[in-house]
């Protein structure tokens, strides 16, 4: 955290390069965070690659507080949000994409997508409706307080709350005929 | 549940880092513009408050300044030689030694650092942590005081600095900028005394949209040699705003090692440089991977083992289009997932046992069909998927990157993975030629790194160990990949490094390999992967294609 306190504040003090250190620090969660929300990892690092692009251009506009890991899970959610919306407009996005279309060999983790386990967990997210899925995955993966996803969500701290409950129920019934534990 | 769900973890791919950084090296370049438009203060800033890497380039920035000013000022300074007696004297000086330090605000930075052109040594003291660039030997030392390290790596393809050649080279660049900003900056010059020496004393107004910057070089009126720097930076009501200062001395020695830059002998001491005879094969790999075939079909399947039906089925196919720039990747999938499992043998039965009869079935199959479509026109990059259950496409809006090249994203990153390999960055381990059994059977050449493992905050990376066997007969090829994460590896220095740590935190074990079961080779000559088995996917790759009709125009995507 303290770590954090010092990338915010050199980069209030306009030091841009700081930007390449957040990035280093935070990519990693925040494509597995996109990837959650969007089951699709391509899509995923497309928004994580807007973020950090509105990120660089409003570097000189503003100033951050507050949590910097906070912040740019918020944002990659409101980007997947949005993505999710214009999917919506013409049908929803696909279950399975949740692979890229090239692999690339030198990703030491990335293997662990193919995963028996998680590769379900990934399929059974898909079936979960988005706004639970995204209380899910916000509240679980990225430590969000209730109260917080409601605010993003426009909702009250109850119906997100529930959003939760029903997205635990039907993810445990729908791993529990797929996934060996 | 929950713990399920923080056990996903990805990694973000070489091409998303490449975006970024790209991305931020644009806006630093262009925020770095602006800051020698409006010059002394932002450059003062971005000297002081940049990693070692800026600071270490700071003598070099001041006198490109210097030299900028002396060009932009011209009218004035021309007509007297001071200005430029006092360039050529530091520039004969073998080593420049400067402390700086600068007060914006409540904020006060410094640091020091000792650069010679003639010995190509840059030397940084930042708060304690020391680091010394020998571009001579290529090779660095960093001395981190936490850790009572020093870490001994190779430069590579870092450049002395920043690629130039003399100072002059810097100086033309920043000339370039600074003389687009030149109206109504002020040149005087008086003499006087400063610490009992006689001196000269140049000052500069530069007007700002805001207040008005002051410099004042003060130099040896019988050297030359400048002693001091110093601005101020004031807002329109003449209140100080930036304050710093810049005081050279210029020793006949400056810090040989990293010892007399003010390392303790104590230290211990890693070793992370890559040897000279890996870099000359990575080297030799590079250009090969440059050389790859640029116009290709790949067709990629991937597989899964399925416990509950006992079985591993394939459960995605993607093909890749690529002519030189022009790129269209195709993902195909069942319509029907969990019904495609309850229904295994049938399926299984109608794709056929032969890889070609496979694909066939994927790509032409009533129960398949293509989920997602991505195309780059050169241009644009057009993203079309389509619905599960409604079989309805729909169209992301395009997004324009004209810079993108995906000529080896397909091909090469299965015949020539190591795209990212750096060199010349702490904390990355070395590269190292390995003689295997394997390597010594096949006769290839092994390349082996060594990660190790690392705590983070929510989680723990196991110590990962990567084997490239490349094929000097093909190419250079990888002719075989292996990952090793392993919790008790031998090449973990720290042994207690999870002690404390949650087990639920800490990674699997596990290992990936891949090996090209087939080679292929275009009608020049070129080798490539034709098929590549491993635990989750085979390709076919066809270097000769015949592309259907349109397929790289976005107006022939699906709507």
């Amino acid at each position: 955290m303290l770590e954090d306190k010092l990338l915010i504040w050199k980069f209030n003090r306009g030091n841009r390069d700081v930007l390449r250190s957040i990035y280093e620090k935070y990519k990693d969660d925040l494509v597995t965070l996109a990837a959650a929300l969007l089951v699709d990892v391509s899509s995923a690092e497309d928004a994580v690659h807007d973020v950090f692009v509105s990120f660089i251009k409003s570097a000189e506009k503003f100033r951050l507080t507050g949590s910097l890991k906070g912040y740019l899970a918020t944002c990659v959610a409101n980007n997947a949000r949005n993505t999710n919306k214009a999917g919506q407009r013409h049908g929803s996005i696909g279950l399975d994409e949740a692979a890229p279309i090239v692999s690339d060999s030198n990703r030491p983790e990335f293997s662990v997508i193919f995963g028996e386990e998680l590769r379900q967990l990934s399929w059974a997210l898909a079936q979960l409706p988005y706004q639970q899925r995204e209380v899910l995955i916000l509240h679980v993966y990225s430590g969000m307080k209730f109260k917080a996803i409601a605010g993003q969500q426009g909702v009250s701290i109850n119906t997100a709350q529930g959003r939760y409950r029903y997205a635990v129920d039907k993810l445990r019934s729908l791993l529990n005929g797929e996934v060996k534990k | 549940m929950d713990k399920l769900i923080k056990k996903l973890q990805l990694k973000a791919s070489a091409e998303l880092d490449k975006r970024v950084h790209d991305d931020i090296s644009k806006a630093l370049a262009e925020s770095e513009k602006k800051q020698s438009a409006v010059p002394q203060p932002d450059i003062w800033s971005t000297v002081m408050k940049n990693p070692i890497a800026k600071l270490a380039s700071a003598a070099v920035i001041i006198i490109a300044m210097l030299v900028g000013i002396h060009q932009f000022a011209g009218p004035v300074y021309v007509a007297t030689p001071a200005f430029a007696k006092m360039i050529e004297a530091m520039k004969k000086m073998p080593w420049a030694h400067a402390f700086l330090k600068m007060q914006r605000e409540f904020h006060k930075e410094q640091g020091q650092l000792w650069y010679s052109f003639a010995s190509r040594i840059e030397a940084i003291n930042e708060d304690g942590k020391l680091t010394l660039f020998d571009h001579n030997k290529q090779v660095a030392y960093a001395y981190d005081p936490c850790t009572e390290q020093i870490t001994i790596f190779s430069l590579g393809e870092r450049k002395f600095a920043g690629g130039a050649g003399s100072p002059w080279e810097l100086m033309e660049k920043t000339v370039e900028v600074l003389s687009e900003y030149n109206e109504g900056v002020q040149v005087t010059r008086r003499s006087d005394e400063y610490n009992g020496r006689n001196v000269e004393i140049h000052k500069v107004r530069v007007p700002r949209k805001v207040g008005i910057e002051e410099w004042l070089f003060v130099a040896d009126s019988d050297t030359h040699l400048i002693m001091t720097l110093k601005l101020r930076g004031y807002d329109s009501d003449g209140n100080v705003m930036v304050h710093g200062e810049m005081t050279f001395d210029y020793p006949d020695d400056g810090p040989a090692d990293i010892y007399e830059l003010g390392a303790p002998r104590s230290a211990a001491v890693i070793d992370d440089r890559t040897k000279p005879e890996a870099e000359e094969i990575f080297n030799t790999y590079k250009a090969y991977r440059r050389n790859a075939p640029s116009r290709y079909i790949v067709v990629q399947a991937h597989y899964t083992n399925i416990e509950r039906i006992g079985a591993v089925v394939i459960d995605e196919v993607t093909r890749v289009y690529t002519d030189g720039r022009l790129q269209r990747s195709e993902k195909y999938q069942v319509f029907d997932w969990l019904e495609y499992l309850d229904n295994w043998p049938k399926y299984s039965a109608q794709m056929g046992n032969t890889f070609d009869s496979q694909i066939k079935w994927w790509t032409r199959s009533e129960y398949s069909g293509c989920r997602l479509i991505k195309l780059y026109d050169n241009e644009y990059r057009y993203t079309v998927t389509r619905d599960l259950k409604t079989k309805r496409w729909s169209s992301k809006p395009p997004v324009h990157d004209p810079e993108r090249n995906y000529l080896l994203s397909g091909l090469g990153s299965w015949s020539w993975p190591l795209s990212n390999l750096s060199f010349g960055v702490p904390g990355e381990p070395p590269i190292t030629v390995l003689e295997d059994e394997y390597s010594k059977q096949n006769k290839l050449i092994c390349l082996q790194r060594l990660w190790q493992g690392q705590v983070h905050k929510d989680s723990a990376t196991l110590p990962c160990k990567r084997l490239w066997y490349l094929n000097p007969q093909r190419d250079y090829i990888c002719q075989r990949f292996e990952e090793h994460y392993l919790r008790n590896a031998p090449w973990q220095r720290d042994k207690s490094w999870l002690e404390g740590v949650a087990p639920d935190r800490v990674s699997a074990e596990r290992t990936r390999i891949r090996e090209v079961t087939e080679f292929g080779q275009t009608d020049t000559g070129q080798w490539y992967a034709k098929r590549i088995g491993g635990n989750n996917a085979v390709i076919f790759l066809d270097t000769d294609p015949e592309f259907p009709e349109g397929i790289f125009d976005p107006v022939n995507l699906p709507k």
